[in-house]
């Protein structure tokens, strides 16, 4: 069988521990949500996976993204994705998230003056095996 | 010749006469052996000759501190007890090359910075040959 990949793992870790009353599990997503998906989502990207020690331990840094219909919406859902970023074993084992933080983007206005979501993106390093 | 990558190092560990186990988390460290010199040239030479004196060691790593791993170092320097340690090179042809040697540890430092991981700065004295394996 093959290892579950680092994206696997910090999905089930997100979804583990975030309740589908503040974000829904099928709007936690790799990458990219769908346009016409559920608010508030969450979308999340790993990149770097480069070695941290002689082992077999790797850091990778990951950002995230919850959008939401409004500002307020995002801001809310910041300390629950906080939260959620908790080592533990989700496949593979997430040792230490360190380095986190946060930035909010205001809600947009598109082509036809409608209000796009407010974006809130969240950093971190996350060490893992 | 070989190039070993780092990757493929085990240092591994052992406390009085127990099994050694591999130690985790290292991030970074050096191993060197040195030879002192006794010069021993003639009053009439014209060039200076020496002979082999003292042969000493030290080591140091830098790990991320787990005290379930690496406390067995606090352990060794309060109590003064020495600390075998062997470093591998693992070739991928399946050949190794180990040195083996007991050391005191001289120096615990657990480095702290905002939004970073706890690193501790272990430094080793050899205290006694280089057993190369």
């Amino acid at each position: 069988m093959a290892a579950v990949s680092i994206e696997q793992t910090v999905r089930t870790m997100l979804t583990n521990n975030i309740a589908n009353a503040s974000i829904a599990d099928a709007s936690i997503t790799h990458g990219y949500r769908l346009q016409s998906s559920q608010l508030p989502a969450l979308t999340f990207t790993v990149e770097n996976q480069s070695s941290a020690t002689i082992g077999i331990q790797r850091i990778s840094t990951l950002t995230m993204n919850i959008v939401a219909d409004t500002s307020v919406a995002a801001l809310d859902l910041e300390p629950v994705v906080r939260a959620a970023l908790t080592p533990g074993s989700y496949g593979r084992t997430v040792l230490a998230i360190v380095n986190i933080s946060s930035s909010l983007s205001e809600p947009a206005v598109g082509v036809g003056d409608e209000q796009e979501p407010a974006q809130l993106s969240v950093t971190a390093d996350i060490y893992w095996e | 010749m070989a190039i070993y990558p780092v990757h493929g190092i085990l240092i591994k560990t052992k406390v009085g006469t127990g099994d050694f186990t591999t130690l985790p988390g290292v991030v970074d460290g050096d191993v060197t052996m040195n030879q002192e010199t006794i010069e021993v040239t003639e009053h009439s030479g014209r060039d200076r000759k020496y002979v082999q004196g003292i042969r000493s060691g030290t080591a140091s790593l830098t790990v991320f501190y787990d005290q379930a791993a690496h406390g067995l170092f606090e352990a060794a320097l309060k109590a003064g007890s020495e600390v075998t340690m062997q470093y591998t090179w693992a070739a991928p042809s399946g050949n190794t090359m180990s040195y083996e040697v007991a050391c005191l540890v001289t120096s615990v430092s657990n480095k702290i910075a905002v939004n970073d991981v706890i690193r501790m700065s272990l430094s080793l004295q050899f205290t006694g040959e280089v057993s190369l394996v």
